[in-house]
């Protein structure tokens, strides 16, 4: 897995790329608490290039929105493949996190 | 020969002559001492009595000769006075017969009659007059006159108050006899109106001069002599004249000698005795004393002598006798030299001869001696030894040749078989190998080999031959060669055993056999195809520790029949087996106490590293048998052989095939497992939707396992079990030994409903698998938790 850090005026912009299972998903999540404790709490996670999930990796970006919501910033998520759009269909995630098809549609709503 | 060295016995330091001629001297030298003393007190004893003797005897015998010579002069003036007592003498007449008497007597030299005062007559105060010889010639001289005054003259004075007769001390007579003399004096008395009254004194006189003769002849010794002493400790005679009349204790007295004086004491009251005492002119030398006394005149008979004249013959005798005893001394000195050299010249012939033998000169002759005493005995037995030992060195010298003619045989055998042994050990995806042997001499009689037959067959083989050394390990070789050119794939494992057999048994002379047991191991399926012709039985190692033995023997050992007949059998392996195959040189290893290792410490600590790898046992169980052997020799060859299946995927695209893969308990495994799952889904053709799916819920669960199944820290193995039983259907199998766990138990659906701020996080896992999946099952069998799913698609 890899991880790219994109900074625009509006937020950050994460893309996952490759598996997010549990051994990844540890990483990510480091990544992502040390963001939040440094005030960026404006994240779209592009997941476009994203291969797998587990559900560790589903259990970090939950852990990253309940953080973030209660702070005023916004956690959103774009571009899912269609095999990860039905993990987060199975488990229900799908109506806890906004989620958009495309990347410029997501910027828009920050 | 080396004459310098050989006849060196003189008194060396340490040597038996110097030891023995000390030994000697010293004992004879104690003898003599002992002698010497008691000869000299003894002798010393019988002297002293002797002179003792002599002094006694020559004492009497003067005493006697002094009495006779007083006895006449005594009894004259005795019978005069009673003559005098008697009536009216006549005067005139009395001294008629005294000086008569004076004439005729040798000693006898003048005689007096003296009155008291008006005694004589009446009218005359004084009357005294003295008789005496002079030249032959009688002289009449009248002592009455007032200048001599005869009255405090001690002859007259002490007689008559002591009323008996008395010796005088010797004086000078002056005015009367002008000599040294003695006078004899006897009181007489008569009645005076019936009283009994003194009346005057009649005396003899002799010359002291008289004795002086009598006791010249009286002495012992050289330088001896004797004297008179009288009453009054005053010297009556001694040879120096001088000393007469002068005092004897005064000698002793000024030169403060209190034991001469306690002597002279004695002497002068009247002791008869024999001392010791100082020497009256010299006062360092000491003298011999014996003295008497004299009957009735209450002189002292006294005989002296030096001491040193009482042993002066003694002193030349003992002078004779040193000179005797040095002369004997120092023959006995010679005498001892001589023979202990007599002894030792033969045994120092000895130790030089055997030195040079020492050396290696084993020409040196050893000295023959035709005795039959002990240094004959001696050197017979180095003689005896010296041939042994000749004889000993000649066959030490030819082994050794020998041996280092077989050792380097054996090095040169020894190379040939390691490294006939492949060290070349598979590195491979699907199987790890690996083997060791150790010969318990140079070359032993075990062999291990292995090769590809080709991609997916392995051909192993483990044997052991009868028998140590250079024929066991060529026989190995034969062997080992044999299976090389005839094993193949196509030929069935027994058959090709059979033949193998048959060839060894065509030219086997020595009548050695083999046990051995040969497999093809079919890397795609897992299953090994082999023959154990009467060896050890191997071991199967199951991940999770549990054993098995592969029991089977299908024949008897190589060589001992050429018609033997051999079946073989077929062991199938799954993901993480290992096989495991030994020589009997493991189980057999013995400890000092000869306690062999055996089969249940081997197979202890094999079940206890069987996660290592097929090195890593090896090498635990080297370790663990050398600890085991420490200082014993190595029995048996010890030969191990480890083949560990890894686990492969079936390309083979049949339904029905089972796929295996094996895990250990850790996160890291993920990688392996999705590369694997990758692998199987494509040999399979199953849909990427579903992969996806299914390969959430594997990981899903396995994590699940790795996180919460194992309390302890150890490694453990997670089994997964893969079946493809149709074309649209998966099945897999989760195996785990850790606690029981029902995964299923956990509630679901809730979750779903709740919103952000009522989600937990986690539990989500089962909640996902349960949707990926058709249909999940949980077992507990025999201590381990079985997961089944089903994916129809």
């Amino acid at each position: 897995m890899e991880i790219t850090e994109k900074k625009t005026e509006k937020c950050m912009i994460i893309g996952i790329e490759g598996r997010l299972d549990t051994i990844s998903s540890a990483v990510f999540e480091k990544r992502l608490m040390e963001l939040i404790d440094n005030q960026i709490i404006r994240i779209l996670v592009n997941c476009s290039q994203m291969d797998y999930i587990s559900s560790s990796g589903l259990r970090t970006l939950l852990l990253a929105l309940k953080r973030i919501a209660p702070a005023n910033g916004k956690f959103v998520l774009c571009e899912l493949g269609e095999n990860i759009q039905e993990i987060f269909a199975i488990s229900g995630f799908n109506k806890i996190f906004e989620i958009y098809p495309g990347e410029d549609e997501a910027l828009g709503m920050f | 020969m080396n004459k310098s060295s050989t006849y060196t016995i003189g008194f060396r330091r340490g040597g038996l002559t110097l030891r023995y001629s000390l030994f000697f001297l010293s004992a004879i030298l104690f003898i003599f001492s002992v002698i010497y003393l008691y000869t000299l007190g003894f002798t010393k004893n019988i002297l002293e009595n002797d002179a003792m003797q002599r002094a006694s005897n020559i004492t009497d015998l003067t005493i006697s000769r002094i009495s006779n010579i007083i006895r006449p002069i005594e009894q004259v003036p005795l019978m005069l006075a009673s003559a005098l007592e008697s009536g009216h003498p006549d005067c005139n007449n009395v001294m008629e017969i005294a000086k008569d008497f004076v004439l005729q007597d040798s000693v006898a030299f003048g005689t007096a009659l003296a009155f008291e005062p008006y005694m004589y007559d009446p009218k005359q105060y004084r009357y005294c007059l003295y008789i005496f010889e002079n030249r032959d010639k009688i002289v009449h001289k009248d002592l009455s006159s007032p200048e001599y005054d005869y009255l405090s003259m001690d002859w007259y004075r002490i007689p008559k108050l002591l009323g008996k007769p008395v010796w005088s001390e010797p004086y000078y007579d002056k005015g009367g006899g002008e000599m040294l003399m003695c006078t004899y004096s006897v009181p007489f008395y008569r009645e005076i109106q019936g009283k009994h009254t003194f009346a005057g004194v009649i005396t003899m006189d002799i010359s002291l001069q008289t004795f002086k003769q009598i006791l010249k002849s009286a002495k012992v010794y050289k330088t001896g002599f004797s004297f008179l002493v009288s009453q009054g400790g005053k010297f009556i005679t001694y040879p120096q004249e001088e000393y007469i009349n002068s005092d004897v204790r005064a000698i002793y007295k000024k030169r403060g000698d209190p034991q001469a004086l306690k002597i002279i004491d004695k002497m002068l009251k009247g002791e008869r005795m024999f001392a010791e005492i100082g020497n009256f002119e010299q006062k360092q030398v000491t003298s011999r004393i014996y003295f008497a006394p004299v009957p009735r005149t209450g002189w002292i008979f006294a005989l002296t002598f030096p001491t040193k004249e009482l042993y002066s013959g003694l002193n030349a005798f003992f002078k004779k006798l040193a000179i005797i005893f040095s002369l004997s001394l120092f023959v006995m000195i010679i005498l001892s030299v001589m023979i202990t050299r007599k002894f030792t010249k033969p045994i120092s012939k000895l130790v030089d001869a055997t030195r040079r033998i020492g050396q290696g000169d084993f020409d040196t002759n050893i000295p023959v001696y035709r005795s039959n005493d002990e240094i004959a005995q001696l050197s017979n037995a180095f003689s005896v030894m010296k041939e042994e030992l000749i004889h000993y060195i000649n066959n030490l010298r030819k082994t050794t040749i020998e041996k280092e003619k077989i050792d380097s045989e054996l090095s040169i055998a020894h190379d040939i078989q390691m490294g006939m042994l492949p060290k070349n050990f598979p590195e491979r995806e699907d199987v790890e190998l690996y083997a060791s042997l150790d010969p318990a001499r140079a070359v032993g009689g075990d062999l291990y080999d292995f090769y590809f037959l080709d991609k997916d067959h392995l051909f192993i083989a483990i044997g052991d031959v009868s028998g140590k050394g250079v024929p066991a390990s060529l026989f190995m070789a034969t062997t080992r060669t044999f299976f090389r050119s005839r094993i193949s794939i196509g030929t069935p494992i027994q058959q090709t055993v059979e033949e193998i057999n048959r060839e060894i048994c065509k030219e086997n002379p020595n009548q050695m056999f083999v046990t051995l047991i040969a497999g093809i191991i079919d890397l795609r399926s897992g299953s090994m195809t082999y023959c154990n012709a009467g060896h050890n039985p191997p071991l199967l190692i199951h991940p999770s520790g549990d054993t098995s033995c592969l029991q089977d023997i299908h024949g008897i050992p190589l060589g001992i029949f050429d018609n033997a007949e051999y079946s073989s059998g077929t062991v199938r392996f799954i993901t993480g087996d290992l096989l495991f195959l030994y020589t009997d040189g493991v189980t057999e290893a013995i400890r000092n106490d000869d306690a062999f290792y055996g089969e249940e410490r081997m197979i202890e600590l094999i079940m206890n590293n069987h996660m290592l790898s097929p090195a890593g046992i090896i090498q635990h169980l080297t370790l663990d048998l050398n600890v085991w052997m420490k200082g014993v020799e190595q029995a048996d060859d010890i030969t191990l052989l480890i083949v560990k299946n890894k686990g492969r995927k079936e390309v083979d695209n049949k339904t029905g095939e089972t796929i295996q893969i094996q895990l250990l308990n850790k996160l890291d495994e993920l990688k392996r497992l999705a590369i694997a799952l990758e692998q199987i889904w494509k040999d399979w053709e199953i849909p990427a939707n579903v992969i996806m799916e299914l390969n959430l819920a594997v990981e899903e669960l396995f994590t699940n396992i790795v996180f919460y199944a194992y309390d302890d820290e150890k490694e453990h193995a997670i089994e997964l079990e893969f079946e493809n039983p149709a074309s649209n259907c998966i099945r897999i199998r989760l195996t785990d030994d850790g606690k029981a766990f029902n995964p299923l138990k956990n509630p679901t659906g809730d979750n779903l409903v709740k919103s952000l701020e009522e989600r937990e996080i986690g539990g989500l896992g089962i909640h996902l698998v349960r949707k990926m999946v058709s249909h999940i099952e949980y077992k507990r069998l025999d201590g381990r938790n079985i997961l089944l799913l089903t994916r129809n698609f």
